[in-house]
């Protein structure tokens, strides 16, 4: 590649460089880690879906005994309202009501605490019957598998709580912008996971596949 | 690649040429760090390593390379395997012998090594570097700027008009221009957060590796409060006003010319790590100051002319 | 850490937000979930036809959420956003796609014998 530039005449600064969106390129920077992310869920799903086999339950149980498909509709309902009431603050954003963000943001929070409030009581009821991860390798992936989407809520709630304080004590400056719609990302894309397990382990579970 | 094919894997699995093998992909890698060292140690410490010794420990490090790699491709050839704890065939021997030879070589490259880095720490005054390409034959856009690199890297950001915009510069005669104004330089302020959050992160997985769950607690809580404790903290960084960039260009033009700029490794370093961060919520009216300060220590003596 | 964007609820990444949107979304991709429980919970197929639902249902949904509610189309705002997602999917679909597949042809290749041993077919 040769470039052919007249030394005569060529411009060599390049002071009133245009600044970069900041929102723009934070969002970008966000969305591609959240990519990575989902990368390890892929990494989950393939282990998954290889241990989700009778050679792997080491005489456990099996995915069609733990699993309640009509209880984890329930928490998917549960959990896709969560996005809708946080979708419903982007729109007060975008109208810069303040007082409706927090609302829906609030909303939001109590709707995601209620997914793991019941998916917790789940996993409690399965320890309690002796089903734990290191029962079998099927119970490991199973377990791993969920609870990263759980903790990935529970980090959703945490940040939630976070951007509810700074909406209300700073207002909708740039940076509490950018943050909100870094976790708008973050929260629905949790929902977009959870519509795979949902469908790859909670209902599929009882298919006897395998 | 040579590993990748399966019919060779196979015959060469376990072997000491397998050793050899990857062991001479690092060697491969750790020329190019030793490379790397020599060249860019004056664009970061504004003095250049000492380049008699450096031959020297390249000569001795490629022969050690040649006598140790060479001997065990060889005997990976033979059969020998790798991990023994004896020598079941005498004719292995002469090339072990050869082998330990080159690791001797090793250790005098080494030798030189440590050699080099404490005779041009020594001597840093001789080797000091007076212009913003030690080499004169640099061809990257790094070696534009001032070396040692000032903490806001270009006062005025370069226009590229080649893909070696340097080394078109120095072509065509460029390589003296400055820029005839300087704007104001934004930059964001120092944090001690990440250092924090990798402290915190250590105790993390030191605490998952020995079971000590109350560190993986008290460190997790450590790592959390810190990014919110950040995310709260409302700082936009400082602005050097275009006028300081100018005085700081000119006189680092004028250190350059008239005294060496470093004084001492540590100086140097000290003198470029950038003003320290301004207590929050003053941020945006002492921009500035902080870079008053360094003007300061950066023109040193000629202070009178600088205020 | 530029502030100068001026107001930043006139970005047009905030623009985005659409609330009738968001609420088609949350209806349709409830409606596919709860047609894929029903069908599995009554049986209401052969395995392979309800896996097949399944996946379809799935996968519905998880282009109306990309599309409604994360907005991954080409418009100027999400353009790189958009194409970063659709160069991560084979990526994603490749990576757990053929690891099953490996798997389960690595499990009918050679389990078979331990599949014969009675204790590993009572569960």
């Amino acid at each position: 590649m040769s470039q052919i530039a007249d030394p005569d005449r060529a411009i060599l600064w390049d002071p009133n460089h245009t600044e970069h969106d900041m929102i723009e390129t934070r969002v970008l920077g966000f969305w591609l880690y959240l990519l990575s992310d989902a990368m390890i869920v892929a990494a989950l799903f393939a282990t998954y879906l290889v241990l989700d086999h009778r050679m792997n339950t080491a005489g456990g149980p099996t995915a069609s005994m733990i699993v309640h498909p009509v209880a984890a509709f329930g928490v998917t309902v549960l959990l896709f309202s969560g996005m809708l009431a946080y979708g419903l603050a982007m729109a007060a954003l975008k109208a810069g009501d303040r007082r409706r963000v927090l609302v829906w943001i609030a909303v939001a929070f109590i709707l995601g605490l209620g997914f793991l409030v019941v998916e917790g009581h789940e996993f409690a009821d399965l320890v309690q019957a002796g089903i734990t991860p290191e029962r079998s390798g099927f119970l490991s992936a199973f377990f791993t598998l969920v609870l990263y989407h759980g903790v990935h809520l529970m980090f959703g709630l945490l940040w939630l709580a976070v951007m509810a304080v700074q909406v209300w004590r700073q207002g909708l400056t740039a940076q509490v912008v950018y943050r909100l719609l870094n976790l708008k990302m973050f929260w629905f894309f949790q929902g977009f996971i959870w519509i795979f397990v949902f469908s790859f382990v909670y209902l599929t579970g009882t298919l006897h596949v395998h | 690649m040579m590993l990748a094919m399966p019919s060779i894997d196979y015959t060469v699995h376990n072997s000491v040429f397998l050793v050899a093998h990857f062991h001479t992909m690092l060697n491969v890698v750790g020329f190019a760090c030793l490379g790397g060292i020599n060249f860019w140690f004056p664009k970061v410490f504004g003095f250049k390593l000492d380049e008699g010794l450096g031959k020297r420990a390249f000569w001795f490090f490629s022969a050690g390379t040649a006598l140790v790699f060479g001997c065990m491709y060889v005997l990976g050839f033979m059969g020998m395997t790798r991990r023994l704890d004896y020598i079941p065939y005498v004719s292995w021997r002469p090339l072990l012998v050869g082998e330990e030879v080159g690791i001797f070589l090793f250790c005098v490259a080494s030798y030189y090594l440590f050699k080099q880095l404490y005779v041009s720490v020594r001597d840093r005054a001789q080797n000091r570097v007076m212009s913003n390409d030690p080499w004169g034959t640099a061809r990257s856009l790094e070696w534009l700027t001032h070396t040692p690199v000032p903490f806001y890297n270009f006062a005025v950001r370069p226009q590229i008009n080649s893909r070696d915009e340097w080394a078109w510069r120095r072509q065509h005669g460029l390589d003296g221009a400055r820029p005839d104004h300087y704007e104001d330089i934004h930059l964001p302020s120092n944090s001690v957060v990440p250092a924090l959050l990798g402290a915190f992160a250590f105790a993390f997985g030191f605490g998952f590796v020995w079971r000590m769950y109350w560190l993986v607690a008290v460190s997790l809580a450590g790592m959390i409060a810190a990014i919110i404790a950040k995310s709260f903290h409302e700082d936009s960084g400082h602005t050097i006003p275009g006028a300081m960039v100018e005085r700081l260009e000119r006189g680092f033009r004028d250190v350059v010319s008239e005294v060496a700029p470093i004084g001492d490794l540590v100086g140097g370093w000290a003198r470029f790590a950038g003003p320290r961060e301004a207590p929050s919520g003053r941020v945006r009216r002492e921009s500035g100051s902080g870079a008053r300060v360094l003007a300061m220590r950066l023109v040193g003596r000629k202070r009178e002319d600088t205020r | 850490m530029s502030t100068s964007n001026g107001n930043p609820i006139a970005h047009p990444q905030v623009q985005l937000a659409n609330a009738r949107q968001y609420v088609g979304a949350y209806v349709v991709s409830l409606v596919l979930m709860g047609t894929a429980l029903w069908l599995v919970d009554r049986h209401l197929g052969s395995q392979e036809q309800l896996l097949m639902i399944v996946t379809a249902c799935a996968a519905g949904a998880a282009l109306v959420q990309a599309y409604f509610w994360l907005r991954l189309d080409f418009s100027r705002t999400q353009r790189w956003i958009t194409i970063s997602f659709w160069l991560f999917v084979p990526l994603f679909i490749m990576t757990v796609g053929l690891t099953a597949w490996m798997f389960s042809t690595l499990y009918t290749r050679t389990m078979i014998p331990a599949l014969m041993h009675p204790a590993a077919l009572m569960h």
